[in-house]
């Protein structure tokens, strides 16, 4: 009996040096709050790695950065200075609207201007048209895919709603760009000169035999449109 | 003798395991995380990635007090316990730069922040779009940015400015208790700059240029930010969506630099780029698109002294992540410390707003913003060089309405 209460020992040792060791643990989770003074620690944090660096551009970088966030720290004390007092009504500071014809309403139609990228794709955008079409209001791009050598693409994204996707032209003869559009078809060109047609209804690009018939094709479904985020401050 | 010996034996086994595990804090509630001390590693040293098993500088990071050698790390105890991922915010493609429709979207932020406890300190970054400037005859040349299609049109600084100051004083407006807010003025690294040149020396002249009138604006707005008393809740910084196949190397590089030379690089700017084509195992040779190397990909997202790195998270697999990874991994084995990312981008509500996001070979890049973040914190974590228990935000991006 004896003996077995003695294998016990280890385990109060074992034990006893877990706690120890979970102290400092406790302890860094216990400081100052998440916030309170976050670029003052990252800059203290920072500036203990430096002695360690010794590649001569990693440490011009983390001086640099260590400068950035003291002078943060410098800018929260001069708004503290002021002691600015957020208004009661929320929408109390907002600017007046603009005029539409100032923001950013956009023609409707063939739409010029440089390359563009569409960004989260691989869609370099050449040029664009917006309008009507099969009863949809909606915009699409001509261009090239980036990772696919020399592929042509149109990506129709509907107005208020998921609605559209990315048609590959179908031969990859270099970017595509709008020239025309009648009656929701447009009419495109690549960069052999060739022309294409693509039928924006049916969301599809035309064999030369379809781009004769004037047989509508069957036109795609139309997607719940995103329900309006409401205005938080009324328009004065 | 024995049951002595097991003793000690048990104990140096506790000390180890304590050791290995401390740095990772698992919360099961609150999403409150530790900072681990960024480590840094000789640049001599050619660690292994991934390593099962290896004797290592210090698995908790560099301790001020000076370099500590020989912890013995054991992999198996060292199990990864992942926290939970920051509450997301909402990142903008921005198409309608009325200060009006941005205090509103500033003000819907708050609001949501208001409503969660734990969204206390985000992140939002406002996308203008591709630099770009424009040249009347007889006028000065007018720098600013080319707004996303289907918005599609030259915006200038001042207009950019605008918008932000607008949407900082929607959030200011509306925020409640101690929330904070980090806004980046952003723009990428696409294009001529209005050069109409593809020429990369000419490109190279304008980025300069461009990098220099973006950190002059993004100083403004801060200052601006400061002396109208809503720095302290809101800080300004600049933010680039840097990728390699939008320009050479030189191109991206001008425009770093000079914006990190304006004001001493006070400002920083959050690299929300991608590394597209970047390895996952270490690879020195490698050369990516448009000639980038894994230097130049570090000095625009960590070794400019302005530069912090918010990666793109996007595809499902996880792929973004571990080329994220090596790359930290390079900055740690090569100029002797770790990346430091701010956080994880993803782009959800983008892709649900375009009716997904599929690649080419079938794969999604549709990550949920907690999938993203914790994809990065594990591929961070599984590397003791690369490790960062402290990962700060997490932001998805969507389409403004217009």
């Amino acid at each position: 009996m004896p003996r077995r209460k003695r294998f016990w020992i280890p385990l109060v040792f074992a034990a006893l040096a877990l706690a120890a060791l979970a102290v400092p643990v406790l302890a860094q989770q216990a400081g100052p709050g998440r916030l309170e003074g976050w670029a003052a620690r990252k800059a203290a944090e920072l500036e203990a790695a430096l002695p360690q660096v010794r590649d001569r551009a990693m440490a011009d970088s983390l001086e640099g950065k260590v400068a950035a966030l003291r002078y943060q720290e410098s800018l929260e004390a001069t708004a503290a200075a002021v002691g600015a007092v957020p208004p009661e009504d929320p929408c109390a500071l907002m600017p007046t609207p603009l005029p539409a014809a100032k923001a950013d309403a956009r023609p409707d139609g063939i739409l010029e201007g440089p390359l563009a990228v569409m960004p989260g794709t691989s869609v370099e955008v050449h040029n664009q048209w917006t309008g009507q079409a099969g009863g949809i209001r909606l915009t699409a791009f001509a261009g090239l895919r980036l990772d696919l050598p020399g592929q042509g693409v149109v990506v129709v994204w509907e107005d208020n709603s998921a609605g559209g996707g990315e048609y590959l032209a179908p031969q990859a003869t270099g970017a595509l760009k709008i020239v025309a559009e009648r009656q929701g078809r447009l009419e495109l060109v690549d960069e052999q000169g060739s022309i294409l047609f693509f039928d924006l209804p049916a969301r599809q690009f035309l064999t030369p035999a379809e781009a004769q018939a004037k047989s509508a094709l069957p036109t795609v479904i139309p997607q719940p449109t995103f329900t309006p985020a409401p205005q938080l401050c009324p328009v004065r | 003798m024995l049951i002595m010996r097991t003793s000690i034996l048990l104990l140096l086994t506790a000390v180890i395991l304590g050791l290995a595990i401390a740095p990772v804090p698992a919360h099961a509630e609150a999403p409150v995380q530790t900072e681990t001390p960024i480590q840094t590693e000789s640049p001599s040293a050619t660690p292994s990635p991934g390593a099962s098993a290896t004797l290592e500088t210090a698995p908790t990071g560099l301790a001020a007090g000076g370099p500590a050698r020989f912890t013995l790390y054991i992999p198996a105890a060292s199990s990864l316990v992942i926290p939970p991922a920051p509450p997301a915010s909402t990142t903008y493609y921005v198409l309608n730069t009325d200060p009006a429709a941005l205090y509103q979207l500033g003000c819907q932020q708050a609001q949501a922040d208001a409503a969660r406890p734990e969204a206390d300190d985000m992140l939002v970054i406002l996308d203008f779009g591709q630099g770009y400037s424009e040249k009347e005859e007889g006028k000065e040349r007018v720098w600013g940015t080319w707004l996303f299609s289907p918005a599609w049109r030259f915006i200038s600084m001042d207009t950019i400015a605008a918008a932000a100051r607008g949407y900082i004083q929607g959030y200011w407006a509306c925020a409640k208790g101690g929330d904070r807010l980090t806004l980046g003025i952003g723009t990428n690294n696409y294009g001529g700059y209005g050069s109409d040149s593809k020429d990369p020396e000419v490109r190279e002249a304008f980025a300069s240029e461009h990098g220099r009138r973006w950190a002059q604006m993004v100083a403004s707005v801060a200052s601006w930010n400061a002396s109208s008393g809503y720095a302290t809740r809101v800080t300004v910084v600049g933010a680039n969506d840097i990728e390699l196949s939008w320009n050479p190397p030189n191109v991206t590089r001008a425009w770093v630099a000079s914006y990190t030379a304006v004001n001493g690089s006070r400002i920083p700017y959050y690299n929300f780029g991608a590394c597209e084509g970047c390895p996952t195992v270490p690879y020195p040779t490698w050369k990516g698109v448009n000639g980038w190397t894994q230097e130049d990909v570090w000095y625009a997202a960590w070794g400019a002294a302005a530069a912090w790195p918010l990666p793109e998270i996007y595809l499902n697999t996880g792929i973004h992540a571990r080329q994220w990874q090596q790359m930290s991994w390079y900055s740690a084995t090569r100029h002797g410390l770790r990346m430091d990312f701010v956080g994880a981008m993803t782009q959800q509500v983008a892709c649900q707003q375009r009716g997904g996001c599929t690649f080419s070979n079938g794969q999604r890049m549709d990550n949920p913003p907690d999938v993203g973040w914790r994809q990065l914190y594990e591929a961070l974590f599984k590397d003791p060089l690369t490790r960062q228990t402290k990962l700060r935000w997490s932001t998805d991006i969507r389409w403004m309405n217009r």
